[in-house]
């Protein structure tokens, strides 16, 4: 069963943290990722760039709305995404206890319902 | 055999194996929903045949196999097919093979539907209806109304959580000694939801599940004051008529003393480690049934049994119960000075805080104000029985 762990958290940058607890944080990632890697159940990862860089696209009629920033401006933004492969939600909540993201932001585990491989749709199960 | 007789043996198994069997038949799949309806339809075929073919030697294995075949048909259908691989289906059943037709030779799947029930990941306003539900039997309108929320919405609530554990796949597992600390307390708490939402119909379903809690957890001592808890006010519920009666004026003749034998038994079970809220809880209540051995109420190990409590689990309840007790060991001024000491915005409308307050105030030989803070607390009160007690004092 897959699960997508999203993080949310306060964005920083490395004049507001400290270039210190910023490589911290890189390294805290790059050992989840290796342990992730490790158990076999890392599918895909992602870091987001900091949501000021967001453009949010719509379509309403014919009409392509294209606006700068994220679709909800709140504190806490969403800033990366692990896909992982486990059996059941505790498995997954394991694992999204891990994320060094839990300790500054939080970590919403969500089941996929379906996913792609080689261009085709599948259910997530 | 008439109908009759069909009808009665399938009320008791119901009563005595429901929970069993929905845990058996859901555990596979983890479609509650699904295990629910294939037992209702099992019950159902039984109603039918057995009046003209007889109950069978095996009643339950008779209906898992019935139920049990249902929700393979479903498994098995187009529309399954299509929503999630079969494949996957039958590797989970794998693990849990129902195919065993005798449920005494099956270990206890309750067990793991209890902590699916109170699962963190579940609503906590859905974690006590699902276990009447789900384990108990009960029915959903009988929820609804003990819970004081129209059957719709209650309705609502259940599908949703059953969704939700079938949906995320929650996993029907018993937790590791690891996690097992941080999520005892949610099942407990849910088991003891359902206690005091049964406990005035008398049926003991609820101590019947605490004490198998209890059982197949083996030595968690907190699972054992639990039941004990819940035992030994049972016990006191025998002698319980329409009025309001406090515990120290209740006739000890009409508690039942197989019971308190009982939860005395199973706080023993509990051990001598430092104790818990709900062990606590069930030593206060075992002071109280000593009563009926010794003629008096002693007072002073309930002030010991309170401050503990108070401190183990300082909730608003039992900081106005301590106070009650102190009343007693240190007389009423002692008494109101610690309900003095309680948060003013909290205890405004906290009908228990102004209950004692009026008993302390009427120790103390102050009659007026008793009576004022009775009527306070008598407005407060939901049970119309308490209300009519504690009325009947302000007059």
């Amino acid at each position: 069963m897959r699960y997508t762990l999203l993080m949310h958290y306060t964005e920083q940058t490395p004049e507001t943290l400290g270039a210190e607890a910023m490589a911290e944080g890189r390294r805290a990632m790059t050992d989840y990722t290796a342990t992730l890697q490790q158990a076999g159940v890392l599918i895909a990862a992602e870091v987001l760039q900091p949501s000021a860089a967001t453009t949010t696209v719509s379509r309403v009629g014919d009409e392509l709305r294209i606006q700068d920033g994220p679709f909800a401006d709140t504190k806490e933004q969403l800033g990366g995404t692990f896909v992982i492969d486990v059996p059941d939600l505790d498995a997954a909540i394991e694992w999204a206890g891990r994320v060094p993201a839990a300790t500054w932001g939080t970590v919403e585990v969500r089941p996929g319902a379906m996913y792609v491989t080689d261009g085709v749709w599948r259910p997530n199960a | 055999m008439s109908a009759d007789a069909a009808r009665a043996v399938t009320e008791r198994v119901a009563r005595t194996a429901y929970g069993r069997l929905v845990a058996l038949l859901a555990a596979p799949t983890g479609d509650l929903a699904l295990a629910e309806d294939a037992l209702a339809g099992a019950f159902e075929r039984a109603l039918t045949t057995w009046p003209a073919a007889g109950v069978p030697g095996n009643p339950e294995g008779w209906l898992l196999t019935v139920a049990r075949n249902r929700v393979r048909d479903v498994w098995k259908s187009a529309a399954h097919r299509t929503s999630a691989p079969l494949d996957d289906a039958a590797g989970h059943a794998a693990v849990t093979p129902i195919d065993d037709l005798d449920p005494d030779a099956i270990p206890d799947e309750r067990l793991r539907l209890l902590f699916v029930c109170a699962h963190p990941a579940i609503d906590p306003a859905a974690r006590t209806p699902l276990m009447l539900q789900t384990v108990l039997g009960f029915e959903a309108a009988r929820i609804a109304s003990a819970f004081a929320v129209p059957p719709a919405t209650m309705a609502q609530r259940l599908v949703r959580a059953k969704r939700k554990i079938r949906d995320v796949r929650i996993p029907f597992v018993v937790p590791g000694r690891q996690a097992m600390p941080a999520r005892l307390p949610a099942v407990l708490e849910a088991v003891y939801g359902c206690h005091a939402l049964t406990w005035d119909q008398g049926d003991g379903e609820a101590q019947y599940l605490a004490v198998t809690l209890a059982t197949l957890l083996g030595t968690e001592p907190e699972a054992w004051g639990l039941a004990s808890l819940i035992t030994l006010s049972l016990a006191r519920a025998a002698g319980r008529g329409e009025q309001y009666v406090p515990i120290e004026q209740q006739d000890p003749r009409t508690w039942d003393r197989q019971l308190i034998v009982e939860g005395g038994l199973f706080l023993r079970r509990a051990g001598s480690g430092p104790p818990g809220r709900f062990q606590l809880e069930a030593a206060i209540q075992a002071v109280h049934c000593d009563r009926a051995r010794t003629g008096e109420v002693d007072w002073a190990a309930l002030r010991v049994l309170y401050t503990a409590l108070v401190h183990v689990a300082p909730s608003l309840g039992s900081r106005v119960a301590r106070a009650a007790v102190t009343g007693r060991t240190d007389g009423p001024a002692a008494g109101l000075a610690e309900l003095a000491e309680l948060d003013a915005a909290q205890v405004t409308s906290f009908q228990p805080f102004h209950a004692v307050r009026a008993d302390l105030l009427a120790r103390a030989k102050r009659p007026a104000e008793a009576a004022e803070a009775y009527r306070t607390a008598a407005a407060l009160a939901t049970d119309p029985a308490v209300r009519d007690h504690l009325a009947a004092r302000g007059r």
